[in-house]
């Protein structure tokens, strides 16, 4: 069963007259319950196939089915109901918003959707990523692994079916690293949720169970372990 | 909580020291709004009322040809037996009182220094010329049967020196165009703070004016004054005056009314600087928020946030320091209005004679602050701050996460 296909897709960035051919025609496609790693070099597109999958930009050619659904063509508001319900993010720079707590980053998102009654839920994710004894810290009061296993969570709050993380490990250092993927690792094997990262990292390429290298915005291998 | 308002009222928290200052922006706008509109409003109502209780009255009845311009003497221009027509008028119950005057163009000689004025005849027993009794100052008030005292203003009396007892030149126009000369005593010195009519206005029994002028059982004017100015328009109905001219305080004061009209139309656009100032300075603070919470924006949008939604999120931090800002400028500016409407503020001399029809007092009084003066200044305030919140708003909303993701700020 598939989460997420790409077919034939380019991403032509344009600066003034200079044109930036960040993905060149990429097929790919990522199943339930993969942990997939996207490889490559700088500039090999592997961000912009990530941005493409989490629906936070649309191709310039090619279309793109998340869940079954086409975002080739989708409005703003539709990319971002999407995103709310099916589609998790974790981010290289931890991305948590400054002025909530742990625990109120992690309820964001069902806020968002208008879930009720998530208290429980909320503290069983900070405690499935070993920080619920930081539910009232901000961010500024955490350690970088500990506000990388808050936005673990925070991807985790909507349920979703696929998880995105680019570079997640890229600041922390090898322990909290590897505590950051043990975690996601188990959450992929307990809970079924798909992964896909974007990393130059050996450390999150040790974890795949599938590896997509890209060079100049093409899929040059794609193996599965 | 909602999750906006909260988030919002972080925000506002995360650098306080802006955001206090750019309420504080609106709170100064808001007080200074309401303190304008009151001084404003005091000023020109305390003109009218000067005007009326000094020069003009409620009502006045003289006859179709007398101009207080030129305070013609001749009969034709002069009410007669006017003493009979006042005692009638005052049986009328909404009338405080009715009393002649006799308005004559005059020049004061005293010592080197001549000065033109003019000198008003009245009944000193009348209860509308209690305004002079009250503001005597030294020296005793006119009685009626007094044949060569006189009263003098406060500034005119500084200017020359003059003291309570002091002789004094005057020579007045009579009916038959003719001038007459007689030395007066200064019985005694008024002032009605009002300095433009103080120092131009001699006052002297009405009788001794009639005499004087040769204008024997005549007057300029019956002055009228009301209880309540509301019932103008049912006494002046009343008021039995048949060959003479009935005019209100309406029609002798179109002057101040036209000058409030033009004041309102000025202070709308001094309003309107204001709260110009005060919505750049919300929208600065807005934008640079909106500059320095690009990646977040692009984080709250992969989330899942929708461009609205970020919409509200900003337009709910304006509306929290528009509220702030108001609630202060409240605060702030209802005190000091209901302060300087006790005490007044001191503005001296003008420089508007009294003959410009309009007279303003040496204080201002601002009107103290009205439950319309708070809504309208709260709601002017309040829309502008938010409105002025609208475009960075829309900024915000208007980024691709994407964008802002890859934001260095």
């Amino acid at each position: 069963m598939e989460i997420a296909k790409l077919t034939n897709i380019t991403r032509v960035y344009t600066v003034g007259e200079v044109e930036t051919h960040a993905l060149r025609g990429v097929d790919l496609t990522i199943g339930k319950k993969e942990f997939t790693t996207l490889v490559g070099p700088s500039g090999s597109g592997k961000t912009t196939l990530l941005q493409l999958l989490g629906c936070l930009d649309q191709p310039t050619s090619g279309k793109v089915l998340i869940n079954g659904q086409d975002a080739t063509n989708m409005s703003r508001n539709e990319r971002a109901d999407l995103r709310k319900g099916t589609i998790g993010f974790v981010f290289q720079f931890y991305a948590l918003v400054p002025t909530l707590t742990a625990y109120e980053n992690v309820e964001l998102p069902m806020l968002l959707m208008g879930k009720k009654n998530h208290k429980a839920r909320v503290m069983e994710l900070l405690d499935a990523v070993g920080i619920a004894d930081r539910a009232d810290h901000r961010p500024d009061q955490m350690s970088g692994g500990q506000q990388q296993r808050v936005a673990v969570a925070r991807a985790l709050a909507s349920d979703p079916l696929l998880i995105l993380a680019d570079e997640p490990t890229a600041n922390l250092d090898t322990a909290n690293g590897d505590q950051v993927m043990d975690i996601m690792k188990k959450l992929n094997e307990e809970t079924g949720t798909t992964f896909v990262f974007a990393t130059h990292d050996p450390r999150v390429i040790k974890y795949a169970t599938r590896v997509v290298t890209l060079q100049d915005g093409l899929v040059i291998s794609d193996e599965v372990k | 909580m909602n999750y906006i308002l909260k988030m919002s009222l972080r925000n506002l928290a995360r650098n306080k020291r802006r955001s206090v200052f750019s309420a504080l922006a609106v709170s100064i706008g808001t007080a200074l709004l309401l303190f304008m509109s009151a001084t404003l409003r005091g000023e020109m109502r305390g003109s009218l009322d000067l005007t009326i209780n000094l020069y003009t009255g409620h009502l006045q009845i003289h006859t179709e040809n007398y101009k207080d311009s030129n305070m013609s003497l001749k009969r034709a221009d002069t009410i007669e037996n006017p003493l009979r027509i006042s005692q009638q008028i005052e049986t009328i119950t909404q009338v405080k009182a009715a009393t002649p005057r006799l308005n004559a163009s005059a020049v004061l000689a005293f010592k080197n220094e001549t000065i033109g004025l003019q000198v008003i005849g009245i009944d000193p027993s009348s209860e509308a010329n209690a305004i002079y009794r009250e503001g005597l100052i030294d020296g005793k008030f006119l009685t009626a049967d007094d044949r060569e005292g006189v009263l003098v203003g406060y500034p005119l009396a500084e200017n020359l020196g003059l003291k309570v007892g002091d002789s004094i030149d005057l020579i007045l126009n009579t009916s038959d165009g003719e001038t007459d000369e007689q030395p007066f005593i200064i019985r005694g010195i008024y002032t009605t703070d009002t300095p433009g009519y103080d120092k131009a206005t001699i006052f002297m029994p009405l009788e001794k004016a009639q005499t004087i002028t040769r204008t024997e059982n005549h007057a300029s004017m019956i002055y009228i004054l009301l209880n309540n100015m509301d019932d103008t328009d049912a006494v002046k109905a009343a008021i039995q005056a048949p060959g003479y001219v009935i005019e209100d305080w309406r029609d002798m004061n179109k002057l101040i009314i036209i000058v409030e009209q033009l004041s309102n139309a000025m202070m709308f656009f001094f309003n309107l600087m204001v709260l110009g100032v005060t919505s750049t300075v919300i929208m600065n603070t807005l934008l640079m928020a909106v500059y320095e919470r690009t990646r977040e924006m692009g984080i709250l949008g992969a989330l899942g946030m929708k461009a609205k939604q970020i919409k509200a999120l900003f337009l709910t931090e304006a509306t929290l320091l528009a509220i702030g800002g108001v609630l202060v400028g409240l605060a702030i500016g209802i005190p000091l209005v209901l302060y300087f409407s006790n005490i007044g503020f001191v503005v001296g001399d003008i420089g508007i004679s009294a003959n410009s029809g309009m007279m303003f007092g040496n204080s201002i009084y601002p009107d103290p602050t009205t439950f319309a003066d708070v809504i309208s200044v709260s709601l002017a305030g309040l829309l502008i701050t938010i409105a002025s919140g609208y475009y960075p708003a829309s900024q915000a909303a208007k980024m691709e996460p994407v964008d802002a993701l890859h934001s260095n700020n």
